[in-house]
């Protein structure tokens, strides 16, 4: 394991780096993240990964991390924080796995708990969020496993491809899990 | 009504400039006008509000209107969109009735429906969408009155007077608007 920020049982988190970039960039490129991403509706060569990442480091309000399987320890995922807000002890955070090929519920849930178990025990916020595609039933329902609750719809929220889809925000507030 | 962008039956919507930073100052300041917005715990003074009404200005996401009562031409809040999304055809709302005097007489309802009317036909936009706290219930009737409708509550998402309380989602869509204006 390189430089692990937080480990799971079959993954970990670490810091990105520079020799992640052309991984990343790839990831840009297939058409089912990019509808669901805001962040690369654009064109994005590696420049402009770089300049995101750098942009991301440089942000104390944001934490990007990699999800790495630690038996092969590649890049599978991408995880983090932003829009830290102190005053109302609240985060946003975001996700996507970039290989289809991985098990994707499980590199998941294990990467959610973590990111949980840091938000709410060192970080001691009290809310975490997070947007999702309404039609993305597999995240939003292992979402809910996870603590999370369908907090708001919103409608015709993201323009993709020539029509509007609909966000949820999901949310879980501390102290509140499944079947508290 | 000079550089009226905006009009309605009692009150326009002009740009800001530097010279009503004085005006707003106090309001900004007042907890009873802070406590339904979402502009933090910063204490303003005239200064960092000339800067605030210039930054916003300059910015091609926000559009900052005074609201001006059209009987006594007298600055009564303001008004505006933030966080524009040209790719999705978004922006959020937000409004500040700053003369206490005036509450209660409608023109929070009057102006949020001149912007929402200006998202539309003068941006282009496809939805407008605000954040609104539980306890400013004035605000949730007047956003219901021009047609905004509830998306969803977020629990526990404000901190005000030492606790937490749930923000609800509003948002209001272009066919919904067209309808209403049909």
């Amino acid at each position: 394991m390189r430089n692990p920020f937080r480990i799971g049982t079959v993954f970990y988190l670490r810091p990105l780096e520079s020799d992640d970039l052309p991984v990343l960039t790839d990831w840009t490129t297939q058409s089912a993240i990019r509808i669901t991403l805001d962040l690369f509706y654009r064109p994005c060569d590696q420049s402009a990964a770089e300049l995101f990442l750098e942009r991301t480091k440089s942000d104390a309000h944001d934490i990007a991390l990699g999800i790495i399987t630690q038996e092969t320890d590649s890049l599978i995922g991408f995880i983090g924080l932003n829009r830290i807000d102190q005053e109302n002890s609240q985060i946003q955070l975001g996700l996507f796995l970039g290989d289809q090929k991985a098990d994707g519920k499980r590199c998941l849930a294990e990467a959610v708990g973590l990111m949980k178990s840091y938000v709410f025990e060192t970080l001691t916020m009290n809310r975490v969020w997070l947007y999702v595609d309404a039609a993305d039933a597999q995240t939003i329902s292992l979402l809910e496993r996870q603590g999370f609750s369908r907090e708001a719809t919103l409608r015709q929220d993201r323009y993709r491809n020539g029509r509007y889809y609909d966000t949820v925000v999901m949310g879980q507030v501390r102290g509140r899990t499944r079947g508290e | 009504m000079p550089n009226a962008i905006a009009v309605g039956s009692r009150l326009y919507l002009r740009p800001l400039t530097r010279a009503d930073a004085a005006a707003l100052v106090p309001w900004v300041n007042d907890p009873e006008v802070t406590r339904t917005l979402a502009i933090g715990l910063r204490v303003m003074d005239v200064r960092a509000e000339e800067v605030f009404i210039e930054k916003t200005n300059a910015s091609t996401h926000d559009v900052l209107f005074g609201i001006v009562a059209r009987e006594t031409d007298q600055l009564i809040g303001s008004t505006g969109l933030d966080q524009t999304d040209f790719q999705n055809q978004s922006a959020s709302f937000g409004i500040m009735i700053g003369e206490k005097s005036e509450w209660g007489k409608g023109y929070g309802t009057e102006a949020t429906a001149l912007v929402v009317q200006y998202a539309f036909e003068e941006l282009h936009l496809n939805r407008v969408q605000l954040h609104v706290y539980e306890y400013n219930l004035r605000g949730i009737r007047a956003y219901e009155k021009v047609g905004f409708r509830r998306e969803g509550v977020l629990r526990q998402e404000h901190v005000y007077d030492g606790r937490f309380w749930d923000t609800i989602i509003m948002a209001i869509l272009r066919e919904e608007w067209e309808k209403m204006n049909s």
